[in-house]
């Protein structure tokens, strides 16, 4: 789809700089600069609209954290919930009337001045959309792409609560009456949710919950804090791997949108928290949990102060029927613990990498003092020389 | 007497203290006293007003429940009153509608009544029949489903 796109932009640009030589043959050079500037505009417009396709894309989920999760206080939803795309399509939509590629051409030709580029920009809107749009959202009519005009950013929520989508509870309503509603529901009925179709899968709302989820389960628990939200590390690396099904939360923090904090109590939904997929999160957890009640249950059965999971030593376990099943358990283990593992590996990564600059920070030092007054203290112009030396001075230092 | 204007232009004549069970109304009529203006609900059509009013009227002498008595209620998954389980039996469409106007009026029981039957009807369903319950496409490819499926594993095994 993106290729076709690019295509028809790419065949449209051509035309463009065509008519642009043909003019700038009289024009010199400003028409070269005009053409330059064409090029641009296209491309800030293919910027735009691809922006523009992906929060529009997945306006529920976005709505889904941008207001106050688990609000007591539901405010009437024509007031909270968005009811047309971002702004940004705004100076896009206000295009006259969408003309033919073929109609471009000549008018472009034919208008040797500025207007001209403004006039193949906003052109391009109306053409752009409804091939980048449908292939999102089903639930978008090309009657949608063809309407022109500012009634066009009204038509698009409309339309997705068309019949189809109707039914859909997680489409019908605003976020905080389907965190209303699915907040109630147990995991179970929740996993089943996970299921439906890929859009309930990747729904702030339904991850929401299940951050509730694990929060009421496992929130007060301290000593299996690798699952624990409150131990930060940074940033979210056991996350990195879930950027398929939460993409559209982090489209959604890109974009700046501010996570209001929830107002229960220690437990904050942040962004950090709208990035992570809690269903998961909850899924290791309880497996953790089995697997936390199994070896306690080991451990009772083998008496006493022998914690089989602890010791690498085999002399506290005899017998197959012991050992067997505790080694997988420790396999288990190592893979359960990998968010935590991955995290610790990275701080320590990073602390390597903060550890070798620290060391020729004050070899910088060292050099520096060497070179004397010239190249140290002073900042600025003469800084920009003392890159330069220091630079020239990396080869005795790196040696 | 209040009168109410739907979205199709209907006009309902309703009594004062029937009307008030929504919270908007009720602000709406504090902040505009008494007056023979009609009060205009474009977010809700005469058909779902009727559903909505008949609840108010039934409901009209209910005290309002603290906060906490409601935080309670919400819990209760099950917990709808009979005459309120009847009210409700209404086809998805329409019990779409009443949510959305209850919490347009701001009349939590019965946008609690609203939530707790969809809630009630997701709940015990299996993937599929949610699907077919609200009109919703299977976009998983196999491999995608057996993937989710993997990940849910944990709640077979126990």
């Amino acid at each position: 789809m993106s290729a076709l796109l690019h295509n028809v932009l790419t065949s449209r640009l051509a035309a463009a700089s065509l008519d642009q030589q043909e003019a700038s043959e009289s024009g010199g050079k400003e028409g070269q600069e005009r053409a330059d500037a064409e090029v641009q505009q296209h491309l800030q417009q293919r910027l735009r609209v691809d922006s523009l396709a992906s929060p529009s894309d997945d306006e529920d989920e976005l709505v889904g954290v941008s207001t106050a999760p688990g609000t007591s206080t539901p405010t009437p939803f024509n007031l909270s919930r968005p009811s047309s795309p971002p702004p940004a399509d705004q100076a896009a939509t206000t295009a006259p009337s969408p003309p033919l590629p073929s109609s471009l051409s000549p008018q472009l030709g034919s208008s040797g001045t500025g207007s001209a580029s403004a006039a193949s920009s906003s052109a391009s809107s109306p053409l752009l959309l409804p091939t980048t749009s449908p292939r999102k959202r089903s639930g978008l009519s090309s009657a949608a792409g063809v309407s022109v005009g500012t009634s066009k950013s009204n038509s698009i929520p409309g339309s997705t609560r068309g019949q189809k989508s109707k039914l859909d509870p997680l489409r019908a309503f605003p976020s905080e009456l389907s965190q209303r509603i699915f907040l109630s529901l147990p995991t179970s009925a929740l996993l089943s949710c996970s299921l439906v179709c890929k859009r309930w899968r990747r729904s702030a709302t339904l991850n929401y919950c299940w951050y509730k989820q694990y929060q009421s389960t496992f929130g007060g628990l301290s000593d299996s804090n690798a699952f624990d939200p409150s131990v930060s590390g940074p940033s979210i690396t056991s996350v990195t791997s879930l950027a398929g099904p939460v993409g559209t939360c982090e489209r959604m923090a890109e974009n700046g949108i501010v996570l209001p904090p929830l107002g229960s109590g220690e437990a904050k939904w942040t962004r950090r928290e709208s990035r992570t997929d809690w269903k998961n999160m909850y899924g290791k957890a309880r497996r953790q949990e089995a697997k936390d009640a199994a070896r306690a249950a080991l451990a009772n059965s083998n008496g006493g102060g022998s914690l089989p999971f602890l010791g690498g030593t085999s002399a506290s376990r005899s017998g197959s029927g012991t050992s067997t099943p505790s080694r997988s358990q420790r396999l288990a283990d190592a893979g359960i613990r990998t968010a935590r593992d991955v995290r610790e590996q990275q701080w320590a990564e990073l602390k390597a990498a903060e550890a070798a600059p620290r060391i020729s920070k004050s070899e910088m030092r060292e050099h520096y003092k060497g070179l004397g007054s010239k190249g140290g203290k002073v900042k600025g112009k003469t800084g920009k020389g003392g890159v330069k030396t220091g630079t020239a001075g990396d080869g005795g230092l790196w040696d | 007497m209040v009168k109410l204007s739907t979205s199709d232009g209907e006009e309902f004549t309703v009594e004062r203290d029937v009307a008030e069970r929504s919270v908007l109304i009720k602000q709406m009529l504090e902040d505009i006293g008494e007056s023979d203006q009609a009060i205009p609900l474009p977010n809700v059509s005469s058909q779902v007003l009727k559903k909505v009013l008949e609840y108010c009227e039934h409901h009209r002498a209910d005290p309002t429940p603290t906060v906490e008595e409601a935080e309670e209620s919400r819990k209760r998954v099950t917990d709808i009153g009979e005459w309120d389980q009847k009210f409700i039996n209404v086809d998805q469409e329409m019990l779409f509608e009443i949510i959305l106007a209850a919490n347009y009026l701001d009349i939590k029981p019965l946008l609690d009544v609203g939530c707790k039957t969809v809630a009630l009807m997701i709940k015990g369903k299996t993937p599929d029949e949610i699907r077919k319950l609200f009109n919703i496409q299977n976009d998983f490819t196999p491999e995608e489903e057996e993937q989710i499926k993997k990940e849910n594993e944990w709640a077979e095994d126990r």
